[in-house]
This record gives C-alpha cells, structure tokens and sequence, in this order.
C-alpha cells in the first residue's frame, strides 16, 4: 500500500533534494532541491505581492508550455495562499476576454509572448522563468527570493481555502468554470495513488496530453509529484519521440493520440502503464496500442466536473465500465447519469450528467452517448453554439451555423460552416476566392477557438437552411456538405489512356434520393465523370458533343470499388470509357468530341 | 515551380479535409502552424503519417527537429527531398 504525500508536503524539506521531479527535453533533470528552491522563492514573491483582491487574495492564471514550471507554479501559489486558475489554453486574445469576464486576477507562465505591455484593460503577466525585475509586473513587486517558505492554510486534513479553477465548454458555448477545493483535488489525489500507485513507482510518466485540463494536471503533474516518480516538462507529440524516452515509463494519453501510432515503428517494451481518458478508444485501437506498445491501455472515463468517475482494462472489458471506489450512479427513465462521488463539492454532491448509460452487471455500466448539442472532436469538448457566435462575430457574416462533418474513411470528425454573408463579405469572397477565404477564415478563428473546432470546409448561403418547424435542419446542412467526387484510389495516365480506381462513399451527394430504398450511381453521374476525368487528353478547343453509345449493364451501389477506363481516339475524337466491378463490365460508352 | 511543393500541398489539402483550398491558396514559405493555415497538432500527426506513406520517409525523434521540418510547405520539401537522396 502506497501512502502518498500531500501536496502540501511536496516540498517539504526533509525529503531528499535527490529525488527526480522532471526532465527536460535536453535530457537534464530537474532534482527536488532545484524545485523546492524555486518554489519557495515564486511563493515569498507572491506572498509579497499586493493582492489583487480585498480579501487578500490573488487569482492566478497558470499559462505553461513547461509542465514542471507549471508544477513550481501551482505549489508556489498554493503556499502563498492565494488561488488557481487553469483557463484551458494559452492563448493570448481568449485569455484577455476572460480577463475582462473577471475569470482571473493576473498570468503566471513560461510564454514571453504573454508578456505583452500592461494596458488598464489588458492582464499583467510574470514569467517566472524570467529574473525578477521589481516594479515590472504590476500587481507583483518588491519581490524577492530567499524568503521563509510559508506555511499553507490550515493542514493536510483541513488544507485551507485555495481553490483550483478550471475551465471547460459549457453547454450554452460560455466556457464554463468548475472550481475545486485543493482538499477536493487531494482526496481524488489520494485515490487515484491508491488506485494506479503501484503501477507507477520506478517508473517515468510520459505525456501526450495537455496539462491544463484537468486529466493532465492530475495525473502528468499532481500524481507524479505526489509519488516521487519524474515526468517529462514538455508534450509528447509524436510516436517516434516514444522511442528516446527514458525507460520504463508510464504513458498518459488519449484516443487522439493512441489512434495514429504508427504500425511501421519498432515495438515498445518498456512502457509499463497506458491510461487513456478524453474520449471513447475503439477497439481496434486498443488492440493496437497494445501491440505496438507492449501493454493493454485502461481507459477512464470523467470530465471536469466530477472528475474520474470510471474506469476499464481494455485486456479484459470492451463494454463495461466500473465506477472508482467511493463512486455511486444511477440513471433515470432517460438512461440519463447521475454521480455522487467524494471529489463533487460537499454542498452540491450530486452531478447530473448529459451522458446516457445504460446498467450492467457487479454494479458496472455502459454508456451510450451524449445528450445534448454539445460535440466530441479528438476529446476536446466544442460547444457548436459557441463556434457559431464566434463565426457571426467575424466581419463580412452576418448569420452561421456548423455541423458535423466525417472524411471519406469516417475516421475524423471536423466542423463544416454554412454563412450568410453580407454585401461585404460576398464581394470580398468574389475578389479573393472560395480557397483563400477558407484560409482567412481560419486566421480569424484561430485566436479564440480551439484548434479542432475552426472549421475545415464552409458554404455560403442566403439563409441557414430550416425546418418545417423554423428549426435548423442540420440534415439539410450537411447535404450542402456531401462529395461530389469520389474517394480516388489510383490514377495513371499511359499515353491516350487513363485507368482509375475508386471507393463510392455512401455520402456521395448522388446517391441521395436516387432511389431512396436502393440508392445507385446515376447513369448521367457516370457518363459526367468520364468526361471530367478524360478532361486532359483531348485536344484543348475540343469539347463533349454527343453520346454515341452508351449501355448500363450493372448497377454502381454504395461502398462498391470501382475500375474506370478511358481511352481518347484521336484519329475519331471519340472517348471509351468503361466501368468496371470486380472485374464484370457496369457500363460503357461512346462519346463524341468536336471543336466548339 | 517545384513539383514537390505542388505534391505537399496537394496532399495536406486531400489529409486535412480543406476542401476547395487549391494549391495556389498555400504559401509555400508561410507557417502550416499557428498563423498560416493554422493546422494543429492532430493534423501534425495525421500528416506526418500521410508524408511517411507516400515518401517514406523517417521523422526524428527529436521535437525540435520534426517541428523544424513541418515548419512550411518548403521545409517539408527539402526534409522529403534530403531523406529520398540518402535513401538512393
């Protein structure tokens, strides 16, 4: 049985200065005696500063791409006595309007670039990497090092008043702000040590997940603290970056990251433990996770809200989930889930969740998906009204709306944006292009959306397309969405032929309502794609006249893998043109080209 | 005109989805990241898988490294153009 420490007691100074907290991505490690040094001395500078607030207190936001600064600053603020911010990013224009929104008091980071001039509307931020330059930074001066440690509020049992406040999407698309008592933060702490502790000792905790949210904080950062083992200061981003780790370690990650290992690399041996939470891992994924790294992921399931609620060994369990000790659920005539759980706040103990479960057996459940508009995209949660005020709050739109949208192998998920645009806008759109305005479209979101939720793909229309009921009919939206072309496979030119070979997605824009029961290729669909594709033999001048021969021997259905063939005869100005399935003829035909 | 940049460019737009971007609409020394076509990092990775498929090429194991090769459409040209003449 591991007793952990309590994060109080991380720094104290009777623990060894030899115990490796992080390392670095030069390979260096940062030792508990270096750690605790810069802590004590960022937590005199705060406890030095002017408070932000009557009560004495200050807000801080945490803003690191460091991990371990990120660890320096919350212990050095939760020793001062004042309180955490986690905002979910670090991203400058969204973090000055939550700012404004009175979300934080001011910045600590590592990121120079958020340490723009102070303006009356803008946050003052202090780089804690940087040397402190007194009356610099606003609200923190006279600071200095070498201080005492203070002392946190109250003790281990009764750790006082900070509080830790993250921030997620909410459903109404304002990002929504949980707080948590650190004596919150600590019981699940504790559990999770209990739970996951023994397989984590002697070991290194590797990363690939953001350590702003809570998932990461706890169990990148918290966790290893608590438990003496190092963590990598910066982000896995790559498979490959797998391979130079320091060995044995232990993996935190998610779907996202899981589902693009890359078959091609060497087998990991040494990763001792996969946690995977953010999101659903597939089976196949699972499986090959296991395969490439040497151990089954567990998979947890949470969110900000109530924490970890449960939790599942994917060597054993595809469906079920087990609720973690001291969690009780239960679902309403809906399947709609409840929780009570120790880490919830003592006067509100109750979660009543937007996600729909179904029970199973030994008191486990299985979940069947969301409830409300709220969307999954690589475990980020996107409010779609939230991106939907962002798109009309840009020049040029005056009404969006987006939807969901899949690639061809339906493996990706990614927003599409229907706009109305103004006079404006559409003159702007006719001067510089559908490509271009993608791309400036994209340059304008990206300071105040998430990476994932600016979308990819965008109509524009004269009005968002309703129901019967003056309901959006996302339906009717994504049809303005649907291919046109189908998934290429091969092309290859050889002279005055060209073969093809394609997949007819389902979500072709020509099957739909081409025989509702028994959707197939339409011959005019075929006969207009034979000519697009052939379009770079013929001579330039000479364009399609006349079919003169067609014939349709098989229907071209959903999902099929097609052949196509084209031949130009020059000497006659006549295009072959064959489908093919499996080898058996669909069709072919005969057309004819003249100048124009 | 490089044939390569062309090839980048066509397979960044068919990877990630961005459909009616055409190659011209990319600079080809612009930032992918961030201010340019603001990529993020899952499309690194589904990239990065993509570049490996059709070149075969080898990423380093080194962040600093891959970040520097997946910098623009032109650095990932001569990171492909560099590891097929020492694969020759």
């Amino acid at each position: 049985m591991i007793s952990p420490l309590k994060f109080n007691a991380i720094l104290d100074p009777k623990r060894s200065g030899d115990i490796p907290v992080a390392w670095r991505p030069d390979g260096s490690v940062l030792r508990l005696e270096e750690f605790r040094a810069n802590a004590r001395s960022l937590a005199a500078r705060l406890a030095h500063s002017r408070p932000a607030s009557a009560t004495g207190t200050t807000r801080w936001a945490l803003c690191f791409d460091d991990a371990s600064n990120l660890a320096t600053a919350f212990l050095a603020v939760l020793h001062a006595g004042h309180h955490i911010v986690l905002p979910g990013h670090t991203r400058a224009a969204l973090l000055r309007e939550q700012y404004r929104a009175g979300n934080f008091d001011a910045v600590l980071t590592d990121i120079p670039l958020l340490c723009t001039k102070a303006a009356p509307d803008n946050f003052t931020a202090l780089d804690i990497t940087a040397a402190a330059t007194p009356g610099s930074t606003g609200h923190v001066s006279g600071l200095s090092g070498g201080t005492p440690l203070p002392p946190t509020p109250g003790n281990a049992e009764e750790p006082g008043e900070t509080t830790v406040s993250f921030f997620t999407s909410g459903s109404t698309g304002q990002p929504k702000c949980v707080v948590k008592t650190i004596a919150k933060l600590q019981t699940e702490n504790d559990l999770h040590t209990a739970h996951w502790g023994q397989r984590l000792p002697a070991t290194h905790v590797v990363g690939t997940t953001a350590h702003h949210h809570l998932y990461g904080l706890q169990f990148r950062v918290l966790l290893p603290l608590t438990l003496g083992v190092p963590f990598n200061a910066t982000l896995i981003e790559y498979h490959e970056q797998l391979l130079s780790v320091p060995q044995p370690f232990a993996l935190i990650t998610s779907p996202a990251f899981l589902k693009r290992l890359d078959k091609g690399l060497p087998a990991i041996n040494q990763c001792r433990h996969i946690l995977s939470a953010g999101g659903f891992l597939p089976a196949d994924t699972a499986l090959c996770a296991a395969d490439r790294l040497g151990i089954a992921p567990f998979e947890i399931y949470g969110s900000t809200e109530a924490g970890a609620i449960a939790w599942r060994d994917t060597a054993l369990e595809r469906r079920f989930w087990h609720p973690l000790p001291g969690v009780r659920w239960e679902a309403d005539s809906d399947g709609r889930l409840s929780l009570r759980s120790p880490f919830l706040p003592d006067e509100a103990p109750l979660l009543v969740t937007d996600d729909q479960v179904s029970p199973a057996p030994d008191g486990a459940f299985e979940l069947l998906g969301r409830l409300d508009r709220i969307l999954k995209i690589e475990e980020k949660r996107i409010a779609l009204p939230d991106v939907e005020a962002r798109l009309r709050a840009l020049e040029g739109i005056t009404d969006a709306a987006v939807v969901p949208l899949k690639n061809a192998a339906g493996t990706r998920t990614f927003l599409g944006a229907v706009l109305v645009p103004d006079e404006a806008g559409l003159k702007h759109y006719a001067a510089i292009g559908h490509g271009r305005f993608l791309v400036e479209l994209r340059q304008r979101l990206r300071p105040v959306l998430e990476p994932v939720a600016i979308p990819r793909q965008f109509k524009l229309v004269a009005r968002i397309p309703e129901n019967t009921q003056g309901k959006r009919d996302a339906a009717q939206m994504q049809y303005l969405f649907a291919p046109v072309l189908p998934q290429e496979l091969l092309r290859e030119r050889n002279g005055d032929s060209i073969t093809l070979r394609f997949d007819l997605q389902p979500e072709l824009l020509w099957f739909k309502g081409h025989f509702d029961n028994r959707p197939i290729l339409p011959g005019v669909t075929q006969l207009h794609w034979a000519i697009q594709y052939a379009a770079e033999m013929p001579a330039p001048g000479l364009l399609f006249r006349r079919i003169e021969m067609i014939k349709f021997r098989n229907p071209l259905c959903p999902g099929d893998r097609v052949d196509l063939a084209l031949r130009w005869d020059a000497a006659t100005s006549l295009l072959h043109f064959t489908y093919s399935r499996s080898g058996e003829v669909a069709s072919s035909g005969k057309v004819r080209f003249a100048p124009s | 005109m490089n044939p390569l940049h062309d090839d980048i460019k066509k397979l960044i737009i068919e990877t990630l989805n961005l459909e009616g971007l055409t190659p011209a609409d990319i600079e080809t020394d612009a930032p992918l990241f961030n201010d340019g076509l603001g990529l993020d990092s899952i499309d690194a990775l589904e990239l990065g898988l993509a570049l490996k498929n059709r070149y075969g090429i080898v990423l380093s194991a080194e962040n600093q490294d891959t970040r520097k090769h997946f910098a623009s459409v032109s650095a990932l040209a001569d990171f492909v153009a560099s590891q097929q003449q020492s694969a020759a």
